[in-house]
């Protein structure tokens, strides 16, 4: 096969490497438009044991990358005058051009023909070839040119980094913050030979404004970066080579083949640097192609098996690597944070990293943070503790016994905290005829503590019970009129509600407060008012329901009023030493919707009204509004809630395992975790009914 | 998990008999279930039309479009005909419904395209009502109407099947493809607020026999595909053509929760029921 590589990074040095030792008769062609010894950037890292496939791939060029290199496994974290050290992180530093350099020799020794320092501006000189490479990065020629077929989309993110050398090489990998008075300066520093380091320094748009970045020359920028990271350098310089100041670019293809052109690595997809994958992905498609055309002779089934293989891996990576990405433009949301805590949040930014994980890496470090989060629950400090999911909650005089969420049922048993389905506090707010209303009994004594959930449906009332669905209106003589913030139907096919008016709002407020002094007095110690999933609080909340122009209505102050005035009520007539919850939606997911400014600021007064923690929900405002439904999908949401309206949280949505409530909990993304039970499978009873079948003989 | 089979109804060179000796082997077999799928544009069979004919034919298997395009039905005639297969099959029908991948159906059809979400979102609460005892009879024979599914990948048709129907079909993939598709389907159910559990079906092709069964296979699938423009080749690629890739998927799928999986054949040839069967725990 003739075969054309245009661009010589990684991704099209090694490919060329693989093809000539799959088959030396393969004539290997790869085009540079830099000279060969040229660097942008300095040195690359690698992660979690990526550099495994390499081994396999080509034990020539592993042996010399690894001679070239510097590796290490602990990372420290430099945050607000502490260093933290987190171990068992294998990571590969090497610098940039050595690993060029080494793939380059290898390259030419298995034969490959290399041509430097010609533009890639045409796909035309290489019609003979029968497969064309478009391995020239980020910035794809290829890919632009063949947009119409690959259909990629870039976009950028709201942030700016540059990509500064150092002279020296920090002992191992180093996340250094530094608050400066134009913002936060962040550097991710890793050495990538005996003497160097890379040094990647992320700021924000407005910080890069501040510090007026955007009219420093290349010179100027450098200093004021040694000026900031001056105690972390000690003495040693930063180095610039083309260091600019850029935001990142996604870039997603749709296909990464058209015709006999297919694109590799960043050309193809780029996944953000801060979790330091982009040369380990483009290694690996270069591996992943090779294979396939081991195992294929046609390109068509060649680029489908290579894009069956690497698109899931790379979704998901570049997936993690967003999450990553916007963790670190947005963290100072958790500069309150101890160092310990602090560091586990930012090993745990992406869900590939959790609990577990972090203990198989450094049990040691774990052991602190379960101790340091069972002493802020319980004020007693202990060498070792418990995993986070079992420290107690204090809210006001109650406390939950641990940290587990579980929805009312038959396998609710051993959770901190059980919700009840909601009870309507009048009978217009009944979900469906099978809706409770008020508080029919007494907290069921067997040892759980319950939570009931109070609330009115609003004009999602009077609908059929849910169990071939949701907002199936009652036949007419069966319903009853609706009530809403204002006369506009939940779903089109739903009936028009009346605009609650001022009597209505009052009877309202009176019912919610009747309905807790009646829980108090039977006994509940925990309630949840419910202003979430469109029912009537919620609908005065989303400008998307509440088009109001009375005192009601408008801005969110407006907007905020009777519910407030309901959480006020409930919270004079419950119990002081008693906690109170509220659900409320921190999104709604739909244009026109509750803005995020605006969500933290209602978070923020429903706590200063009387809520001890929140239920954070998103979407459901209006019939066609709803979540991104992935795994943990309303963490960040209960996290934002948490961490930047200082109210304590329960997060609610896809969280399906311990280890991922540990996780939660302890990087301080939420207090409280409603966990999903897996469907269909109820604790197995066996045992516990025969025994206690023994007891009652 | 239950396993089912796929009508040959859109495969080249299909025909009355094939099909209806197919159906009633199938209802013989091992097989749970006959499924149909749906397009406009294409020389294939139309799915409600096609299963009202095996309804005939069977007594045993249930019958599942996956899926119809539904918007590009009235909806008042689309629970008629679903209720009539319903009540021809002795309640038997499944129907699984969703948007389509391509605009042409819609063009031919004379219906527009924009809005369709919306459109399909009311086409399964209205579905209900005419099953109910609307205008439009007749009631299905199933006391509550046929189960419904919804198709479609993104959290939208997740967020429609779990408010409005009964489960959620999936698109086809390895298991880990359907695995991230039934958390996220089991998900938007909780969040919904629905009692139990959604019903998930999957579906998978399969072409077993000779190279020039498998090439003949794949040939079908790009056709079929040929709209997405690239992705065709995935498709045939990820073809089940061994006994071995046939087992691997099912034991996958049952692992990852599946409660359905129908396997589609891409050639029109009879002795895929057979091959299949054999192959079967």
């Amino acid at each position: 096969m003739r075969i054309d590589v245009l661009g010589a990074g990684p991704a099209g040095l090694y490919f060329a490497i693989l093809m000539k030792r799959a088959d030396p008769r393969h004539e290997v062609r790869v085009f540079e438009r830099n000279p060969p010894d040229a660097t942008f950037g300095w040195g690359v890292v690698f992660s979690e044991g990526s550099l495994d496939e390499l081994e396999h791939a080509d034990y020539a060029s592993y042996v010399a990358m690894m001679d070239a290199g510097a590796r290490w496994n602990p990372l420290d974290v430099r945050y607000r005058g502490t260093s933290t050290r987190v171990r068992g992180n294998a990571f590969s530093g090497l610098g940039r051009r050595r690993l060029l350099g080494v793939l380059q020799r290898r390259a030419r020794e298995l034969g490959a023909d290399l041509t430097f320092g010609v533009e890639v501006d045409s796909l035309d000189r290489h019609l003979d070839a029968d497969l064309v490479v478009g391995a020239d990065g980020a910035n794809s020629f290829v890919r632009r040119v063949l947009a119409e077929h690959l259909r990629p989309t870039v976009d950028f993110a709201p942030s700016r980094y540059a990509w500064f050398g150092a002279d020296l090489a920090f002992p191992v990998f180093t996340y250094v913050f530094r608050e400066t008075e134009w913002g936060l300066f962040q550097a991710h520093c890793y050495p990538y030979d005996e003497a160097h380091s890379t040094m990647v320094v992320l700021i924000t748009e407005d910080t890069w404004r501040g510090a007026g970045l955007d009219e420093l020359d290349e010179r100027s920028s450098l200093e004021l970066c040694e000026r900031v990271f001056a105690a972390d350098l000690d003495g040693h310089r930063m180095l610039s080579n083309r260091s600019l100041w850029v935001s990142f670019p996604w870039v997603r293809c749709e296909t990464w083949h058209a015709g006999n052109v297919v694109v590799l690595g960043d050309a193809a997809h780029t996944a953000h640097w801060s979790i330091g994958s982009g040369t380990r992905l483009a290694l690996e498609d270069a591996i992943a192609l090779a294979r396939a055309f081991v195992k294929h002779d046609s390109l068509p089934a060649a680029f489908a098996e290579f894009e069956l293989e690497r698109q899931p891996v790379v979704e998901r990576l570049q997936d993690a690597s967003r999450v990553s990405c916007d963790y670190f433009q947005s963290l100072t949301r958790y500069f309150t944070f101890e160092p310990l805590q602090f560091t586990y949040q930012l090993m745990t930014r992406t869900p590939r990293v959790t609990h577990t994980n972090l203990t198989v890496r450094d049990a040691d470090f774990v052991r602190r943070v379960e101790a340091d989060f069972m002493e802020r629950a319980t004020g007693r400090r202990t060498f070792a503790a418990p995993p986070p999911v079992f420290a107690p909650l204090r809210l006001r005089g109650l406390t939950i016994p641990n940290r587990l969420v579980l929805m009312g049922g038959p396998s609710d048993a051993g959770a901190g905290l059980v919700l009840s389905e909601l009870h309507a506090v009048s009978l217009d707010g009944r979900a469906s005829p099978e809706t409770p209303v008020g508080v029919p009994r007494p907290p069921r004594p067997d040892g759980s503590l319950r939570c009931l959930q109070i609330g009115h449906m609003g004009r999602r009332s009077a609908c059929r019970p849910p169990r071939f669905g949701v907002d199936r209106p009652l036949a007419a003589a069966a319903g009853w009129p609706l009530v809403s913030a204002s006369p506009l139907p939940y779903a089109p096919w739903l009936p028009v509600p009346a605009e609650l008016d001022r009597d209505g709002m009052e009877r309202v407020r009176d019912d919610f407060a009747a309905v807790a002094a009646r829980a108090a007095e039977l006994g509940h110690r925990m309630l949840l008012v419910d202003c979430s999933r469109g029912g009537l609080l919620a609908s005065f909340v989303s400008p998307l329901s509440n088009r109001r122009t009375d005192a009601w209505g408008g801005d969110l102050a407006s907007r905020m009023r009777f519910p407030l005035e309901v959480v006020r009520a409930v919270r004079r007539t419950w119990p002081d030493d008693l906690p109170l919850a509220v659900a409320y939606s921190a999104a709604d997911h739909a244009r026109g919707g509750l803005r995020q400014r605006e969500s933290i600021a209602a978070a923020a007064m429903l706590h200063e009204a009387g809520a001890d923690v929140l239920l954070v929900r998103t979407g459901q405002t209006v019939a066609t509004s709803h979540p991104d439904y992935g795994r943990m999908y309303g963490v960040s949401y209960a996290d934002r809630v948490r961490n930047e309206a200082g109210v304590p949280t329960i997060a609610f949505g896809q969280i399906t395992t311990l280890d991922e409530v540990n996780t939660i909990l302890a990087a301080g993304r939420a207090d409280l975790c409603v966990l999903d039970l897996p469907p269909g499978q109820p604790e197995s009873r066996s045992t516990s009914s025969r025994s206690s079948s023994t007891v009652t003989s | 998990m239950q396993v089912g089979v796929g009508l040959p109804t859109s495969t080249p060179g299909t025909g009355r008999d094939l099909v209806l000796d197919w159906a009633r082997r199938s209802d013989a077999g091992p097989f749970a279930s006959l499924g149909v799928i749906d397009r406009l544009v294409y020389e294939c069979w139309e799915p409600l039309a096609s299963l009202a004919a095996c309804a005939a034919v069977t007594r045993r298997v249930r019958l599942v479009t996956m899926v119809v395009i539904g918007p590009l039905r009235p909806t008042a005639l689309l629970a008629k005909q679903a209720a009539t297969v319903d009540a021809l099959s002795g309640g038997r029908l499944v129907l699984g419904l969703g948007l389509g991948a391509r605009h042409d159906d819609y063009e031919a059809a004379g219906v527009r395209s924009r809005g369709r979400g919306d459109a399909l979102t009311r086409q399964l609460v209205e579905l209900r009502l005419h099953w109910e005892g609307g205008a439009a009879g007749p009631r299905p024979v199933q006391a509550d109407g046929p189960t419904l599914l919804v198709g479609g990948g993104g959290s939208a048709a997740f967020a429609r099947a779990a408010r409005h129907a009964d489960g959620y079909v999936h698109g086809g993939g390895p298991p880990r493809a359907f695995a991230g598709a039934a958390a996220r389907a089991r998900a938007a159910w909780v969040d919904a607020g629905r009692p139990g559990a959604p019903r998930l079906w999957g579906q998978a092709y399969f072409a077993l026999g000779d190279e020039a069964t498998r090439d003949a296979g794949a040939a079908y699938l790009r056709d079929y595909y040929r709209f997405t423009g690239g992705f065709e080749e995935r498709i045939a690629a990820g073809n089940l053509t061994t006994p071995a890739a046939v087992t691997d998927l099912v034991r996958g799928y049952e692992e990852e929760g599946c409660d359905e999986l129908v396997l589609l054949p891409t050639v029109s040839s009879p002795d895929q029921l057979d091959r299949l069967a054999e192959v079967l725990p």
